[in-house]
């Protein structure tokens, strides 16, 4: 399979010999990038990704851009401190993945750029006026999580038809999660699924939730990494054999059985084509919101087997990463 | 006899064999190994005895192994095979053990290997990783370890994909260096790198002047050494004094000990090392994100109650192994139901299994196909998981700097 980032070589290529004009090729300092994620460490696939994309640009780390990485670790709150600090630290850009991130970067920034991914509907979450005009000083690619959730759950009953109640834990502030509860509902229905939403605020509200599974429940996780609430649910889906679809295939890398949704590191790779038109010039509020181009199905064949579902034909055929 | 005393008698019979059963179900499952306590190898194999030993205390607290407790019986074969050799036709012969686990290393585990094929025992053997041992038509041995071939895939794949061409291989020319020197041939080629130099040096090189002018005469771009530790030590200084620059360095066996890197100071830095397990590994999220230790079930409480066990004691990659080898056999033993070789090794040849040193899934020949190597970097005095890139936290730090720019 060709690795989603590769993909983008023959355009990359074509506007790299635009780049060669960037003031840090030119022998400046280099172009510093702040980053927020709420990740455990440094390594955000889209983090990998943008620093990727970037260096196909003709953009070297270390020589052209250098990083100042911020990570969270589920807690939304830290993610003021974060964006504070960045500010204080006059980086040049800051760059985010997810609602949380963006969403600080915006509250402490009116002034410097702002690039994010990992958002799934960023004019509902209030940090864009438009996608094709964001205004202010915020652009990014949006991993469209509320225009995706149907296909998400339409996915999950095609590998587990006898489905009849998904759970849907998320953080209750989390904007979009709260519009992808919204937008299942009309497919819910059709599919002859009952979606149970359940916002949580803290840890222990989420232990609590977990108590009203039943055998025969699914889960559909969350967007939002706030609270680990993913984790808590590929490790609760682990326990209780329960089939379970996440919106990335690195998930599925992992032992989940099914994912549908944008690739993580390919978000940050394209979003790296923004940094580089704002690192040349451009203005973020010029600068459309790209919608995530690399839509994949994840399969995990060994978990699947382990769950006893057969993976129909036509979802196996939709697959693009599949994990035997 | 009466219908009554003949009753009486079938109970007697009946209750003695009862006894008897009992008697023989409260007997312990005899585990016996010879490790290298004394002479080269102590060190290693002292980590490997206290995983040993530490899977069985726990395995008997737990209730045992088919309701039978476990006893280790361990002798010292003080770093020599021939010694092993009769440690093992002792144990099995003589004291009859139950089971056998394996001794340290490729040279002991190699000549053990026959003496478990001999007696149809199966043998994990947890901390032999050279190929040809389980490619030789045994059927008794088993591997734990990654095989020699892989332990510098993470050089070679980061290299292929930062876009380097060349790669020169020294080795050292024992069977162990020489096993990883031809299977990072074999992973460079695959990758497109052209191999500019390939060469074996005798053990106990001191000198690596000559051999290293050598590899700078093809200007390579990776250079990746299949050492030992003070080979691994030799070559890296000598490298600096004679400004030799590649883009990536890596070593092998002893570029893990913190005494490389106390041995090289700042000379260490930048150096890439393959480790097959490190405890950190339990810390770890995927892309920052998803636990890893799922892979490694129970290793958080494997180091924390190995830590309390043994106080102060080397923690390595050794000790894992030897103590996931010990989890192996056990859950073998279980599966089977039974003690008996043949069924033990029937239900070896069917795990597929995760234990704290990871993954334990074997090809028809018991060699090991599933367990992943890490490739760390020094880092300011510090290893930095690196690779594989999903796993790693930190990024190399590439290209390594000329000697003349670092600071």
């Amino acid at each position: 399979m060709i690795e989603p980032q590769w993909r983008w070589r023959p355009f990359i290529a074509a506007i790299a010999t635009v780049l060669c004009a960037l003031p840090a090729a030119a022998g400046a300092a280099p172009y510093r990038i702040g980053v927020i994620t709420e990740a455990w460490a440094a390594n955000h696939p889209a983090l990998e990704g943008l620093k990727d994309g970037l260096r196909e640009l003709g953009l070297a780390e270390g020589r052209d851009v250098v990083f100042e990485v911020h990570f969270t670790k589920g807690k939304s709150e830290a993610t003021a401190a974060a964006a504070a600090a960045l500010v204080k630290a006059e980086v040049n850009l800051i760059f985010t993945s997810g609602e949380a991130a963006v969403l600080a970067a915006k509250k402490a920034t009116a002034r410097l750029p702002i690039v994010f991914t990992l958002v799934g509907d960023p004019v509902a979450v209030g940090i864009v006026n438009t996608l094709a005009y964001p205004g202010g000083n915020i652009t990014g690619v949006t991993s469209r999580v509320p225009e995706l959730a149907p296909k998400r759950l339409e996915i999950l009953k095609t590998l587990a038809p006898e489905l009849r109640r998904v759970w849907f834990i998320y953080y209750a502030g989390d904007v979009t999660d709260t519009a992808a509860l919204g937008n299942m509902q009309d497919a819910a229905r059709r599919l002859g699924v009952e979606v149970l939403g359940r916002p949580v605020n803290d840890a222990g509200q989420l232990t609590q939730v977990f108590k009203e599974f039943r055998r025969g429940d699914a889960y559909l996780a969350p967007s939002s990494d706030t609270l680990d609430i993913p984790v808590a649910i590929h490790e609760a889906a682990a326990a209780s054999h329960a089939p379970t679809i996440f919106q990335s295939a690195i998930w599925v890398s992992h032992g989940a059985v099914v994912s549908y949704g944008p690739d993580f590191r390919a978000q940050g790779v394209q979003a790296a084509r923004l940094v580089a038109k704002i690192i040349r010039g451009a203005k973020p509020q010029d600068v459309p919101v790209e919608g995530a181009e690399h839509i994949h199905v994840g399969l995990n064949l060994k978990s699947a087997s382990q769950l006893g579902l057969p993976v129909p034909a036509k979802l196996l055929f939709r697959a693009n990463i599949v994990q035997r | 006899m009466t219908d009554s005393s003949i009753r009486s008698f079938a109970q007697l019979v009946l209750l003695a064999a009862a006894c008897c059963g009992t008697a023989l179900a409260q007997q312990p499952i005899r585990i016996g190994a010879s490790i290298s306590q004394t002479g080269a190898f102590a060190t290693l194999g002292q980590n490997q005895q206290r995983g040993y030993q530490l899977c069985v205390k726990q395995a008997n607290e737990k209730g045992g192994v088919l309701g039978r407790k476990l006893e280790l019986i361990v002798e010292d074969d003080q770093s020599q095979a021939a010694t092993a050799v009769n440690i093992y036709e002792k144990l099995i012969t003589q004291t009859k053990v139950d089971a056998i686990l394996g001794p340290y290393s490729s040279p002991i585990g190699e000549d053990v290997a026959n003496v478990s094929e001999k007696h149809r025992k199966p043998m994990l053997a947890p901390l032999s990783a050279t190929t040809s041992i389980f490619k030789k038509g045994r059927k008794f041995v088993f591997m734990v370890l990654s095989p020699a071939e892989a332990y510098l895939e993470g050089l070679i794949d980061i290299a292929a994909r930062r876009g380097l061409k060349t790669v020169a291989i020294l080795s050292e020319d024992t069977i162990f260096p020489r096993a990883t020197a031809q299977g990072t041939v074999e992973l460079a080629k695959k990758r497109g790198l052209q191999v500019v130099f390939v060469e074996a040096y005798p053990k106990g090189t001191t000198d690596f002047g000559a051999l290293l002018n050598r590899v700078r005469a093809t200007n390579p771009d990776v250079i990746a050494a299949a050492t030992y530790f003070d080979d691994a030590v030799s070559i890296s200084r000598k490298l600096k004094e004679l400004n030799i620059n590649p883009k990536m360095f890596g070593v092998t066996v002893g570029g893990d000990l913190p005494k490389f890197h106390e041995a090289l100071g700042a000379t260490a830095e930048f150096i890439y090392g393959a480790s097959q397990w490190e405890a950190e590994l339990v810390t770890l999220r995927a892309g920052g994100l998803i636990p890893i230790a799922r892979q490694y079930p129970g290793a958080s409480e494997f180091v924390e109650s190995y830590r309390k066990e043994y106080p102060g004691a080397d923690l390595s990659y050794h000790s894992a192994g030897g103590y996931a080898g010990c989890q192996i056999l056990l859950e073998a033993i279980k599966r089977a139901g039974s003690i008996d070789g043949e069924k033990v090794r029937a239900a070896l040849l069917k795990l597929d299994y995760h234990t704290v040193f990871g993954a334990f899934k074997v090809d028809p020949d018991g060699f090991q196909l599933a367990h992943k190597m890490v490739l760390f970097q020094w880092q300011d005095g510090k290893k930095v998981i690196v690779w594989p890139e999903d796993l790693a936290p930190g990024t190399p730090r590439f290209p390594t700097p000329a000697w003349s720019e670092r600071r």
